[in-house]
């Protein structure tokens, strides 16, 4: 079935500018297909960074999901302006992307791992083909001259891999923890050893949680002290017993090695004022 | 202790604090005693169930040994802008006064240009395995496990 789905979709000739398309059912060769062929080819945002410079195709059967990718060839670059996010103004600008024709298959991803996990269709394309982003020039200024893409955003290898952990990554950096967590769990068998992976799996596991009866006291006198001495130490790292100083610091490190020393019976509360 | 239809919901409680002496932060916030890994002192940290992560200023994340780490590198969209740094797991304690402190492998955001008194404990990676409890009046707050999974 794979086989048959890349055939058909190395086929496909589709038209340079193409508006994007709520839902289209394809007929491919014989093969049904059900599910959405989507490709859009955006003009985006940028602020900062690029957040996505390619256009993805996607095609959803039955049984799988089927990642392509259309090289980048040019991009324009064609207002400058600031764009306020969380208060904060960002200068963007707008980029218009010229693409391939030729749609490139990267990975056919079993259909069961992205449904469980992955909304693939609002998925960062920059994360599916993980391209760098430091080629496309920053125009303080607009520009409607097209500027081509560098030759290095050209991948070796026709078939790439999905990458997962790129995908992961972008989970995370959009908030979405339980779903990382779901792909890490649902990742083929293969992927198991890589060290990368078992390091996303050690920082994303659960925490563990357990009691000790090791108990500190109530700081409401150390407390005192520091609202009372704010002024004096201000900048210093202090270490505080009840209401008596018991170190301070002009750094945590000078602090810590100064109280390890020192081998106090009681935990100080240690603050920075 | 709290209990919650005959079981302990919370193991322990400490004081809690509504604002940092030598921070500009104006509002109210609520401050809790944490013993990042093992050192013999006891930090205030914002527990902020809205933030997506625990985060360590940098010096405090250098003294316990995680700013210079290998864990993954990510960029987060934070209060303080986009910001890169790693995720790394490292004990923290989550202080009692009374009854039994909390010990949390927990997973921290390390990042080199975080502001400075800036310490929370977050939501991923720490919060979600405990069950909390605030006495706002009283100023306690109180803490336990969540249950086995």
């Amino acid at each position: 079935m794979a086989s048959g789905i890349l055939g058909a979709l190395n086929e496909l000739q589709p038209t340079r500018w193409i508006m994007p398309r709520p839902e289209r059912i394809p007929r491919l060769r014989g093969l049904s297909a059900v599910g959405l062929f989507r490709e859009s080819i955006e003009t985006l945002e940028v602020a900062g960074s690029i957040q996505a410079q390619a256009a993805l195709a996607r095609f959803t059967t039955l049984e799988s999901v089927v990642l392509g990718i259309r090289q980048p060839l040019e991009y324009q670059s064609y207002a400058a302006s600031y764009v306020a996010t969380a208060g904060v103004f960002r200068p963007s600008s707008v980029l218009n992307i010229r693409v391939a024709d030729e749609i490139r298959v990267i990975d056919v991803v079993p259909i069961q791992l992205a449904n469980e996990v992955v909304q693939l269709e609002r998925f960062d394309p920059a994360a599916i083909i993980d391209l760098p982003i430091g080629d496309v020039l920053w125009h303080a200024e607009a520009t409607t001259a097209w500027q081509p893409f560098a030759g290095r955003l050209e991948t070796p290898n026709a078939a790439r891999k999905t990458p997962y952990i790129s995908l992961i990554r972008n989970l995370i950096e959009n908030d979405r923890i339980s779903q990382a967590r779901a792909l890490l769990n649902a990742l083929p068998e293969e992927t198991v050893d890589q060290p990368q992976l078992m390091e996303l799996r050690r920082v994303l596991a659960l925490p563990k949680v357990s009691t000790t009866k090791m108990t500190d006291m109530d700081r409401a006198r150390e407390y005192e002290w520091l609202k009372s001495h704010e002024r004096d130490y201000r900048g210093q790292w202090v270490a505080v017993d009840g209401d008596r100083l018991v170190l301070s610091a002009g750094s945590l490190k000078e602090l810590i090695d100064e109280l390890k020393r020192l081998n106090l019976a009681r935990r100080p509360l240690i603050h920075r004022l | 202790m709290l209990q919650l239809q005959g079981v302990d919901f919370t193991v322990g409680r400490s004081r809690f604090f509504d604002s940092l002496p030598g921070s500009a932060e104006a509002t109210s916030k609520i401050y809790v005693k944490v013993q990042p890994d093992a050192w013999e002192g006891a930090i205030l940290a914002q527990l902020d169930t809205g933030a997506a992560w625990s985060v360590f200023e940098p010096e405090v994340a250098e003294a316990i040994g995680i700013l210079n780490g290998s864990g993954e590198i990510v960029e987060l969209d934070t209060r303080f802008g986009l910001k890169r740094g790693r995720l790394e797991r490292v004990t923290v304690t989550v202080l009692a006064d009374e009854g039994e402190s909390l010990g949390v492998e927990a997973t921290i955001f390390v990042c080199r240009d975080w502001p400075e008194r800036k310490n929370f404990l977050g939501y991923n990676g720490l919060l979600e395995r405990i069950r909390i409890a605030l006495d706002p009046p009283g100023y306690f707050f109180y803490f336990g496990p969540a249950p086995s999974l």
